[in-house]
Formats: C-alpha cells, structure tokens, sequence
C-alpha cells in the first residue's frame, strides 16, 4: 500500500495512547491500529479529523508514494 | 502444490462422484460383515451425538471463559489508557518510536487473542446449533432413545447453545464502548452495523463478498452431488430442491442489495 503516515508519532508528541486517540476520532482502536501498521487506508473524513485533532494538516499526517 | 491448487475444484468434484459411486458399492459388498456395527451406531446415534455435543460445549465453555477473561482484562486496559497522557514538546524529527510505553502494544495482543477464542467458541457453537437440531429431527425416528430422553436432551442442548451463542454476541459487544448505548434497544441488529466504524465496515463487506462467492462454488458442486443421488442412490428430489431453493434465495437477494447500491451511487 503505497500510504505511509506519521500517526504513531504525532500521537507520542501528543501523549496520547490509541485509545484516547480512537476515543477522540470516533472510532475503534483496532482502526487506529490498523492505520498506524499501514493495513488500512483511511477515508477522507477521517483523515482530516485525525489531522484536526493534532493540529496539523493531512499532508503532513499522511504521505503518498508509488511503489 | 501448484497443481493441487490448481485443479482444486476438479479433485474435490472428482472425490464428489468417487465416494458416491464406490462408498455405496463398497458398503453392500461388506454389507454382512459390517451391518450390525452401522446398525448399532443408529440405533444409539441420539445418545452418541448428545454424549458428544456435551463435551464440546464443555470445551467451548472453557474456551469461551478464557476469552471472557481476555476481554475483560482488555476493557480494564483501555479505561486505564483512557485516563493516561502527557503533552511533549518534541519536534515529530526528534521522537523516538521505540520508547513509546508498550500498553498499546499489551492492548493489541490481548485483542488479537480475545478476537481468535471468541472466533473459535462463536464458530462451534454456530455448527453445533445447527448439528443439535438437524441430528435430533433427523435421527429421532430410527433411534432406540425413549421419546422423552430424547426431547429433554433437545431442549437442554439447544438452550445450552442459544445461551453459549448469546453469551459469545455480548462479549463482542462489551469491547466496544462506543455500541453500549445502542446495545439494549430494539433494532439494535440493524443499527450496530451502521455504528460500526469504517475500518470494521470494511471488513464485514470483504467478509460478506468472499463467504458470497465460496458458496457460489460450492452451490453447484452440492447441487450436482445431489443430483448423481437422487438418480443412482435414490435420494429422492427433496434435497436437491431444498439446495437449489436455498442458492436461488442466496442469489436474488444478493442481486437485490448491489442493485440498490449501485441505485444509490447514480
């Protein structure tokens, strides 16, 4: 999957483990997790929330590179 | 490996017609030889399949127990994880990953084993509800049990299940806070589903589409079977109607639910 994301560690810089960060963003912890292995791709909605909740842009969160 | 994957579906229909042309022929060769044992385990199948049925459900009590265990463990994490943070100033450059504390680690071991026995136990007591009823109805004419044993060991087997199965729903549920308020109301089948986030959506729909096209393979293979039954071992058109009516239903409402997708999306 040619998406790689820097979730893990703006959630350290945030001191926020996957559950406060799954709680904030609305959804389950095991789709944090899944994001963060890179096993899923998050839809737009989300991405912007998670991207609002720290503070910064999509495009710093996630990043798209071809293979 | 390749070949036998290959060529899968052949050898499966080929072992299909095998055991119903020579498992027969074979069995009134030996027919003698081997009638009073078959006879026996008929007349005592009841009994058998009760003796049997109750030692999985043991089984898959532990296994269900074990889960709860891991389940409840898990919760107490997560409330735990919910209550601890700290703000750092770090730069995202300057993080280092492999400091990060291990509970979100902890948390996704405990789910991945809580996932897999709650699987396990969900999916035998799945098959052993259908197993209790299909033998008990099936099988309740030519056995020897007394009528009554018979409908207590039903009743008393079939609750056990329903109890297990339901036990098995409330424990998946329990592992997601976000569901509790919807966990009591009426419709709650139909709404959990909507509630479910898009990472699980996900994973129903590819769940769904693979189960969808297994049995898709699988309809025509039975069907066929069946229909090499009804004609060399007199089967009777019974089964191969019932087969045939189920992967109509499975089909059209298939069709049905993409059409109005696909509706939708215009």
């Amino acid at each position: 999957m040619p998406l790689f994301n820097e979730l893990k560690v703006y959630r350290t810089i945030h001191g926020m483990n996957q559950a406060r960060l799954a709680e904030l963003a609305d959804v389950s912890r095991q789709t944090i997790s899944l994001i963060e292995r890179g096993d899923y791709s998050p839809s737009v909605t989300l991405a912007l929330k998670l991207a609002r909740i720290f503070d910064t842009t999509v495009e710093a969160l996630f990043t798209y590179q071809e293979d | 490996m390749k070949l036998l994957k290959k060529y899968k579906y052949l050898i499966l229909f080929v072992t299909y017609f095998a055991i119903f042309f020579y498992g027969p022929h074979i069995y009134l060769q030996q027919k003698d030889a081997i009638q009073p044992s078959i006879d026996w385990l008929f007349k005592h199948s009841l009994a058998i399949f009760a003796f049997i049925n109750m030692m999985v459900f043991l089984l898959v009590l532990i296994v269900y127990l074990k889960a709860k265990n891991s389940v409840e463990r898990y919760i107490r994490l997560f409330q735990d994880n919910l209550q601890t943070g700290f703000k750092s100033e770090l730069h995202p450059k300057e993080v280092n990953l492999d400091n990060i504390d291990s509970a979100d680690e902890q948390m996704t071991l405990l789910e991945e084993k809580s996932e897999r026995l709650l699987n396990i136990a969900s999916t035998t007591t799945q098959v052993f509800s259908v197993l209790t009823l299909v033998f008990y109805l099936a099988l309740f004419r030519i056995s020897t049990t007394p009528i009554l044993t018979t409908i207590i060991f039903l009743v008393i087997l079939s609750t056990s299940w329903a109890w297990l199965a339901k036990a098995c729903d409330n424990l998946k549920l329990a592992k997601e806070p976000r569901l509790n308020d919807v966990r009591h109301t009426s419709d709650y089948v139909a709404f959990i589903f909507e509630q479910l986030d898009e990472a699980k959506k996900l994973a129903i729909y590819k769940a769904s589409h693979r189960s969808y096209k297994m049995s898709q393979k699988f309809f025509p293979l039975l069907l066929i079977t069946l229909s090499v039954g009804m004609n060399q071992l007199n089967f009777g058109i019974l089964p191969v109607l019932i087969v045939g009516t189920i992967w109509i239903f499975q089909t059209v409402t298939y069709n049905i639910e993409v059409f109005k997708h696909s509706k939708k999306a215009t």
